[in-house]
């Protein structure tokens, strides 16, 4: 095991991939010759040239329309949104083209198109750069979606993305870049898409999340381990396709689970995870399947009123206290 | 707005506990997690912190009193508001059948899908079992806690002689419903030359260790010596009572999972126990939840014990001092080292034949120990 | 500056062969509209009636490698890069043989094995994709080149102007050729923009432009053949303007309140594509050579409804797969999805 930050870990990946299959080549916006704003793609231009690693202009239809007819093609682009609030840019190339084109031409064709999207409230960057708009893809047939939680999911679900025959959006959030973390050796790790992680298990109450949150979630149960509380963390890494049989399984071994991510609550991928639990998992909760997400607002720009509108470890921590407790 | 104390669960098996002394007086301010009061339960005592901080209330429940586990025994009330209400006993009484009214009210169970379940899978009546959930709703603790027989909410429904201290009552309450039993016995003197020169040849078990193995190792085949008088179904895991005593009377420590463990580990389990059980540190989750007991009076070189079930246990074996005795051994006359073993069962649950088969069956794994090894 | 091309050499080998095409489409076309009147048809679906020397003399240029990215009006353009009569018809009667399966459609036919990218139903939805196509020829270091039919409405479009200027900008062997028949739908060109020559846009950004007579299919063919070369060559994109007419309403059962029939009638009467080409080849094509293409066109027609209506259509248990790669792999997460979908909502009998 090696330890690198969750940046070093994607350039790692696209190195990899770029090396393996010369059809895989990588454009956004200021990438090339800035090496990406989180430094994310620094080198790539010198290993393998401007023609494979390109700047755009600011043309998002362009540059994901693009992306899927060189995918349509024989190519296996990756294209960079630069923020993943700019796919809405880009509206129709990803769910009119990219999503149906292989369903809607009767499988004549794949779109292996990866799209990577930095996302998440960071540093006060304002509502039009601090969404997380997974639950829109999740929505739409034909697209996968991933989101890495650490080093580790950054390397092996990227490569997994690019890999994948599929349109597969990759969602990085923008705080995890510096984060370090460990990363298996073996030259060929990929993660499934798909499948879940299970980062800590506890029979007392399950807490599924992904993405930023996960890291937010083991810090919660920490919290809830000085009061007694022993906590299963489920890392979905995948939100399409689901996990559904992980859920399913840390529901039948604790009865009681909490849904958390950074998303807005209202209308996002935890309430997709809620009916199933609810549906398929009936008989075995011992209370009321409790979500968290952001609030129902766009996200705002003074530091403390950003911090405030969405779940971090206390909240966290504090439903599933109360839910253990059988105070709700 | 005001909290209601209520009786802990403190531990796995706990369904009911008796109030040994309050630690603050009506009126006081306490802080959330500061100690509050000691409750005593089968013979251990613990100490109970405040749940949140407030203004104890004027009426708390009485020292020596019983409470089931979620009864309410007091309350705590914002400071400044008003001290709140706490039941005085017959309010108690009128707190149980409220709290029933909750779980149970308008025609409707309210239940979660897990207790209802685990309620249906152990054939318990969801209709008598009270909710210690939010609104009254039943949850999988109520399951656990659940026993046929309700422990009666009235404070001092049962009057105790004056001088018995809370671990006494314990006792005095169990043996009063034991009384009302009808139970049984059946009686053997089992052999055991070969049994005596195998523990001295190996000297990592003693008697009592070679009696819950054996018994362990047995109840998996006769299944009707481990039924639960709760659910009329045999106890699923084998844990094994031994009745201990100690310098503040009898306890009864459980080697859970008795049929997995070794003859070396039963031992080593019994030492253990014994140990925590002298030292009166003995937890919550070492007592109660046995299938099966047994009573060794060899140690106070005393040859027959004749004990009582230990409910819901249905069956109990003592077992008393080795002795010497003349033995008829084909037409010869010989001395024998002999055990005499007498098995106490309840007979709503279990049968004479039956009963006399697993005897049967112990006296012959005393004799030949072999057979079971 | 875009330049006018008038007049180009005539051959007689390719102008039987522009016939053929056209005839073909013709043929297609009016036939498509009588069973979608007669109801064999569900859906929407879109005639080029009038503009067959468009599909015609582009396609006559490229190679079957070639890449092509139509409209929801792509019959023609379909046939004319080599799709068969069968497989289309087939589609449009919603059956499993025909090329997607029965689920695209009139809007949605696609034909890879002959590089057709597929109709769009989105105005526009086929610049990123040509744009796309042609960055991949230039990535494999192949000498393919892409090309993108739209109307005159996708031109007001934002992907419009991104994908010319990445094609400008990045030396794409693209070539963009307009169709434009001066109808988008219900609003003609002179109410949705201020200028008369749409190919002026390509002057803003840097891309070559010819504007040719979009009823002459030789004038088409050789706009095409500059510009395919231009591109094959590393010479980057090129813009064609096809001056033509939509003869028929947008879409079948059009009621057509934005104009008159008679500026219809006299538009066919002056440039059928079909009778120029006709008059072109003067007496080296005899009325009895003329009619056998014709018949030709019939009878392949014909077999192609006959096809169609023998084949067995698509099972609504097939709607469920086909939206991810590995979706019809039995442990593939995408087929245990697929699985569930259809099950909750397909009876079991």
């Amino acid at each position: 095991m090696r330890t690198m930050t969750f940046s070093e870990a994607t350039l790692e990946a696209m190195q990899e991939e770029m090396r393996r299959d010369p059809t895989v080549f990588l454009m956004g916006e200021d990438i090339a010759k800035q090496g990406g704003i989180f430094g994310q793609f620094k080198g790539l231009p010198q290993e393998f040239g401007f023609d494979r690693v390109r700047d755009t202009p600011i043309s998002e239809a362009a540059l994901v329309g693009a992306g899927v007819g060189a995918a349509l093609t024989g190519c296996r682009p990756v294209v960079d949104m630069h923020f993943a609030d700019f796919i809405t840019c880009s509206m129709d190339e990803v769910v009119n083209q990219a999503a149906k084109l292989r369903y809607m031409f009767g499988e004549q064709c794949v779109v292996p198109m990866t799209l990577r999207a930095p996302d998440g409230i960071s540093k006060s960057a304002g509502s039009q750069h601090s969404q997380s708009l997974e639950a829109w893809f999740v929505h739409t047939p034909g697209l996968e979606v991933v989101i890495p939680a650490d080093a580790e999911d950054a390397k092996g679900l990227l490569k997994a993305a690019i890999r994948s025959d599929n349109p597969t959006l990759y969602f990085e959030h923008k705080m995890l870049f510096p984060q370090k973390g460990s990363i298996p050796d073996d030259a060929d790790f990929v993660i499934p898409i798909g499948k879940a992680k299970t980062m800590r298990e506890g029979a007392d109450v399950a807490i599924i999340t992904y993405g930023i949150t996960v890291g937010r979630a083991l810090e919660a149960a920490a919290q809830l381990e000085t009061d007694g509380i022993d906590a299963t963390v489920i890392n979905l890494r995948s939100v399409w396709p689901l996990d559904y049989d992980a859920i399913a399984d840390a529901v039948a071994r604790t009865h009681r689970v909490v849904i958390a991510h950074e998303a807005v609550r209202v209308g996002g991928v935890g309430g997709e995870i809620a009916a199933f639990i609810a549906e398929a998992c009936f008989d075995d909760l011992d209370g009321p399947v409790v979500r968290l997400g952001a609030s129902h607002n766009p996200v705002p720009f003074t530091p403390t009123l950003q911090e405030a509108v969405y779940p971090k470890a206390p909240a966290i921590a504090n439903a599933a206290r109360r839910l253990v407790r059988r105070e709700i | 707005m005001a909290v209601e104390i209520t009786m802990p669960k403190l531990g796995l098996t706990m369904e009911s506990g008796t109030i040994a002394r309050w630690l603050k007086a009506p009126g006081d301010v306490v802080r959330a997690g500061e100690p509050l009061l000691e409750v005593s339960t089968d013979k251990i005592n613990y100490e109970v912190p405040a749940p949140a901080s407030g203004t104890l209330g004027e009426t708390l429940a009485r020292e020596g009193d019983e409470f089931a586990c979620g009864a309410v025994i007091g309350t705590l009330a914002d400071t400044g508001e008003p001290a709140g209400i706490a039941p005085a006993p017959a309010a108690a009484a009128a707190g149980a059948a409220l709290r029933h009214e909750r779980s149970h009210g308008n025609g409707r169970t309210v239940a979660s899908p897990a207790a209802r379940r685990l309620a249906r899978e152990r054939g318990l009546p969801l209709a008598e079992i009270v909710g210690t959930g939010p609104r009254g709703r039943i949850t999988l603790s109520d399951i656990h806690a659940y026993r046929s027989a309700p422990m009666p909410q009235i404070p001092g429904g049962m009057n105790y002689p004056p001088s018995l201290d809370p671990a006494r009552r314990a006792i005095y309450r169990k043996m009063t419903e034991v009384a009302a039993l009808p139970l049984a016995q059946v009686e053997t003197i089992a052999r055991v030359d070969a049994l005596g020169r195998l523990i001295a040849k190996r000297s990592d078990f003693g008697w009592t260790a070679f009696a819950v193995y054996a018994c362990a190792r047995l109840l998996r085949d006769h299944p009707a010596l481990r039924t639960d008088a709760r659910t009329g179904a045999p106890f699923e895991r084998i844990g094994i009572g031994v009745a201990a005593d100690t310098p503040q009377g009898l306890i009864v420590p459980v080697v859970r999972d008795a049929d997995t463990l070794s003859l070396a580990q039963t031992q080593a389990e019994i030492v253990r126990l014994a140990g925590l059980a002298r030292a009166g540190t003995i937890g919550g989750n070492d007592v109660g939840g046995a299938a099966f007991s047994i009573s060794n009076v060899g140690p106070q070189g005393v040859d027959r014990v004749a004990p009582l079930v230990d409910p819901p246990q249905t069956a109990i074996l003592g077992i008393g001092a080795v002795r010497s005795r003349p033995w008829i051994d084909g037409d010869a006359l010989v001395a024998a080292r002999t055990l005499t073993c007498v098995l106490t069962f309840d007979h709503r649950f279990v049968d004479g034949a039956p009963a006399a088969r697993f005897l049967a069956a112990f006296a012959a794994a005393c004799d030949e120990p072999g057979g079971l090894l | 500056m875009a330049h006018v091309l008038t007049s180009p050499p005539v051959s007689h080998d390719a102008g039987l062969a522009h016939l053929r095409t056209m005839i073909r489409i013709r043929v297609l076309e009016e036939g498509i509209e009588r069973h979608f009147l007669a109801g064999d048809i569900p859906g929407f679906a879109h005639l080029s009636i009038g503009q067959e020397a468009v599909a015609s003399g582009v396609c006559s240029q490229l190679r079957t490698d070639d890449y092509i990215a139509s409209t929801h009006r792509g019959h023609g353009h379909a046939l004319a890069k080599g799709t068969s009569m069968r497989s289309m018809m087939a589609e449009l009667f919603g059956r499993e043989s025909g090329m997607c399966r029965g689920k695209g459609g009139s809007m949605h036919i696609a034909d890879f094995s002959v590089g057709m990218l597929g109709a769009n139903g989105v105005v526009a939805g086929g610049f990123g994709l040509v744009a796309g196509a042609a960055l991949s020829a230039v990535q494999r270091k192949t000498d393919q080149v892409a090309v993108c039919f739209f109307g005159d409405g996708a031109t007001n479009r934002g992907p419009f102007h991104e994908n010319l200027n990445l094609a400008a900008v990045w030396n794409l062997p693209a070539i963009f050729v307009l169709e434009n028949n001066q109808y988008a739908s219900t609003t003609s060109t002179a109410e949705t923009m201020k200028i008369k020559d749409v190919a002026i846009r390509a002057d803003g950004y840097g891309i070559p432009a010819t504007i040719v007579d979009g009823f002459d299919a030789f004038a088409v063919a050789d706009a095409l053949r500059e510009a395919v070369a231009r591109a094959r060559g590393g010479g980057g994109p090129t813009f064609v303007e096809c001056k033509t007419y939509r003869v028929r309403g947008h879409y079948i059962g059009d009621p057509e309140r934005y104009r008159t029939k008679d500026e219809v009638a006299e538009v066919m009467r002056v440039d059928d594509p079909i009778v120029r080409t006709q008059l072109l080849l003067g007496d080296a094509l005899s009325p009895a050579a003329f009619e056998q293409i014709w018949q030709a066109a019939r009878d392949e027609f014909a077999d192609a409804v006959a096809f169609a209506q023998a084949s067995p259509p698509a099972l609504p248990d097939d709607a469920f797969f086909g939206a991810y790669a590995g979706d019809r792999e039995a442990g593939n997460p995408h087929h245990t999805s697929a699985e569930r979908e259809r099950d909750a909502l397909l009876e079991r009998p």
